[in-house]
C-alpha cells in the first residue's frame, strides 16, 4: 500500500498531520508563552505567526544538514542542542538585521518580537524534534511547514477569540490568562476531531 | 540587613513571585509534562538544576562578560548545562529522559532561566544567586507538581510512583478509582492535551481570586488612609483660611 | 579518526557558530533603528519586572491597589471640587 503512495502525497498528509492533528500550541504544548502574550490583537498576531514560520523553515532547513553531515559523522551528537540555538539565534538576528535595514514598515510590524522568537518553544522544538525522532530531511521540512501552519492558524484564531471573551462579564477570578486557557481547552478538544484524518500506521 | 536579603532572594521566589503561577514563565513544560506528578517532579527537578548551574556561572562572569554580547553569552552557558544535565539524565534515569523528550532540549529556552540571568544573576553575587535559583527552582518545582498530581489523580485515578524513579519500588496510592472494585471516577480528559490547559486555567483562577481578595483589602485600608488625611487637611485650611480654598486649589 | 581531532573539531564548530552569532548580534544591535519604531528599542518602564507581557493581569502596573485606590481617590476629589464649584456658581 504504502509503497503506490507519491511522495508528494505522503509530504502533504505530513504537513496536514502536524498542523492539524499535534498541533503546535494545542498539543504539543510549543510556544504556549506566545499564545498567551499576543492576546487580542490579530494583527499582531499575524505578523508573530508569520516571523515564526519564516525563522522556522529556515532553522529546520539549515540545521538538518549540520546534524548530518557534521555532527554526526564526528560522532558529537551530543552537541545538538547547543548548535540549534546558536543557528536559531543567528538566525533571528540576520533576519531583524534585513528588516531593520531594507524595511521599515516590516520593523514596525515584527519588531518587539523578533527578539522573542529565538525563546519561542516551537523553533527549537521543531528541530530538535526532527532530529531527535530521525526523520529524512522531507520529512523534517514538512514538520516544519505543518507546525508553522498550525502556529499561525491558532494564534490568529485565538486572538478573535480573545476579543469576544473581553465582551462578556466572566467572574472575576477568571478575567483574562485564566479563562484564555480553559477556552485553549475547548479548542483543544475541538482539534481532536481531526486526529481521524490520517490514518495512523 | 544584608541577611535579610538573603532571605529576600530565597523566599521570593517559592511564592510572592512564583515564576510559573504569578509571572506566567514556563509555561510550556508545565503544560507538557505535568501528565503524571512523577514526570512533573523529575523536570522540577532538573530545572532547578539547570538554573542553579547557569545562575552561579553567569553571577561569577558578570565582570567578565562584556555588556554587547551579554545575551550569546547566557544562551551559550545555559546550553552548556542543558546538555550536560541531558547526558547526566540519559545515563543515569533513562525513564526519565524519554518521558520529558524534547522538553529537555527546550529547557535551553525556558524564559525563566534566561530570565533570572537577565534581571538577577548579572547585578547581584554569588551567594544571592544561588538563594534566587533555589527559591526559584523550589517555587516552579511546587507549581507544576501541584497541576502534575491534579491531573493524574483525576485523569487516571490513582497517583502512580516508582514508574520513572525506578530505583523505588513501583505502588499506586487509589484516589478515584479502586481495583477490584466497582468505583472508578477518573477522566481519561485530564491526561490529554485538554486537561493540562482545564487544571492550569483554574489554578491561575484560583490564585487570582486570593490575589483578588488581599487586592481589596489593600485598597480599603488605602482609601480609609487617604480619608482620613483629607479630612484632616480640610479641617486644618478651613480653619486657617475659610474664604481661599477655593482659589488655592484653582492656581494648582 | 583520533579523539582528541574530534574534540577539536567540536569546538572549533562551536566557536564558529559562537562567532557568527556574536558578529550578527552585534550588528543588529549597531544598525540603526528606523525611523517611527523609536519606542520599540527601550521597553516603557514597567514597575512589574516579571516579564514583558503587558496584557498580563498580574501585571503589577495595572493592578497595584494603593496606586489604584489613590488614583479613584484623587478622581473623586476632582469631581467634587468641580461639583462644589458648580454649586457656587
Amino acid at each position: 500500500m504504502n509503497a503506490t503512495v507519491p511522495y508528494i502525497v505522503t509530504f502533504l498528509l505530513a504537513i496536514v498531520s502536524s498542523m492539524l492533528i499535534d498541533n503546535v500550541v494545542l498539543s504539543r504544548f510549543y510556544g504556549i508563552c506566545s499564545f498567551i502574550g499576543v492576546g487580542n490583537k490579530p494583527k499582531a498576531a499575524f505578523s508573530m505567526g508569520l516571523a515564526v514560520t519564516f525563522v522556522t523553515i529556515m532553522a529546520a532547513l539549515v540545521c538538518w544538514p549540520i546534524y548530518t553531515f557534521v555532527l554526526q559523522p564526528l560522532q558529537i551528537p551530543f552537541m545538538d542542542t547547543l548548535t540549534y540555538i546558536l543557528v536559531i539565534a543567528s538566525l533571528v538576528q540576520i533576519v531583524g538585521l534585513f528588516i531593520k535595514k531594507y524595511s521599515p514598515a516590516l520593523y514596525k510590524a515584527f519588531g518587539i518580537y523578533l527578539p522573542l522568537i529565538t525563546t519561542n518553544c516551537a523553533v527549537l522544538g521543531v528541530v530538535q524534534g526532527n532530529t531527535d525522532s530521525g526523520l529524512s530531511f522531507g520529512m523534517s521540512m514538512a514538520n516544519a511547514i505543518g507546525t508553522a501552519i498550525g502556529f499561525v492558524l491558532v494564534i490568529v484564531v485565538f486572538s478573535f477569540i480573545r476579543i469576544r471573551l473581553e465582551e462578556y462579564k466572566t467572574p472575576k477570578a477568571f478575567r483574562g490568562i485564566a479563562i484564555a486557557l480553559i477556552t485553549a481547552a475547548l479548542m483543544s478538544i475541538a482539534f481532536l476531531g481531526f486526529s481521524g484524518m490520517v490514518p495512523s500506521n | 540587613m544584608t541577611e535579610n536579603k538573603h532571605r529576600e532572594s530565597f523566599v521570593s521566589g517559592i511564592i510572592k513571585q512564583n515564576p510559573l503561577f504569578i509571572s506566567m514563565l514556563g509555561t510550556c513544560p508545565a503544560l507538557a509534562v505535568t501528565t503524571s506528578l512523577e514526570s512533573a517532579f523529575g523536570m522540577g527537578l532538573l530545572f532547578t538544576f539547570v538554573l542553579l548551574c547557569s545562575n552561579v556561572i553567569i553571577s561569577l562572569l558578570k565582570k567578565l562578560i562584556p555588556e554587547v554580547v551579554h545575551t550569546p553569552c547566557y544562551i551559550v552557558v545555559i546550553a552548556a548545562f542543558v546538555t550536560i544535565t541531558k547526558m547526566f539524565t540519559e545515563a543515569f534515569l533513562p525513564e526519565l529522559f524519554a518521558t520529558l523528550g524534547v522538553f529537555l532540549s527546550l529547557l535551553v529556552v525556558n524564559c525563566i532561566v534566561l530570565g533570572r540571568a537577565e534581571a538577577f544573576a548579572n547585578k547581584n553575587s554569588v551567594l544571592d544567586s544561588l538563594l534566587d535559583a533555589l527559591g526559584n527552582g523550589i517555587g516552579y518545582t511546587l507549581a507544576i507538581c501541584i497541576i502534575g498530581f491534579f491531573r493524574e489523580a483525576l485523569g487516571t485515578g490513582g497517583i502512580t510512583i516508582g514508574k520513572i524513579f525506578t530505583f523505588i519500588p513501583q505502588f499506586t496510592i487509589p484516589l478515584l478509582k479502586y481495583p477490584g472494585t466497582q468505583v472508578d471516577m477518573s477522566m481519561s480528559v485530564f491526561t490529554d492535551s485538554a486537561g493540562g490547559f482545564i487544571v492550569m486555567g483554574i489554578a491561575l483562577a484560583v490564585i487570582m481570586a486570593i490575589e483578588n481578595m488581599k487586592n481589596t483589602k489593600k485598597k480599603v485600608d488605602a482609601r480609609i488612609k487617604m480619608q482620613q488625611e483629607a479630612a484632616a487637611k480640610k479641617l486644618a485650611m478651613n480653619t486657617a483660611a475659610p474664604a481661599t480654598t477655593g482659589s488655592k486649589k484653582e492656581d494648582k | 579518526m583520533p579523539d582528541y581531532v574530534r574534540w577539536i573539531l567540536a569546538v572549533g564548530i562551536l566557536l564558529l557558530l559562537l562567532a557568527i552569532f556574536v558578529i550578527t548580534f552585534v550588528l543588529y544591535k549597531k544598525t540603526p533603528v528606523p525611523k517611527g519604531c523609536e519606542e520599540f528599542e527601550k521597553p516603557s518602564e514597567r514597575k512589574c519586572h516579571g516579564c514583558n507581557q503587558t496584557e498580563c493581569h498580574f501585571n503589577l502596573y495595572y493592578n497595584d491597589p494603593v496606586e489604584k485606590a489613590k488614583e479613584e481617590f484623587q478622581q473623586e476629589e476632582k469631581e467634587q471640587l468641580q461639583n462644589d464649584q458648580k454649586g457656587e456658581n
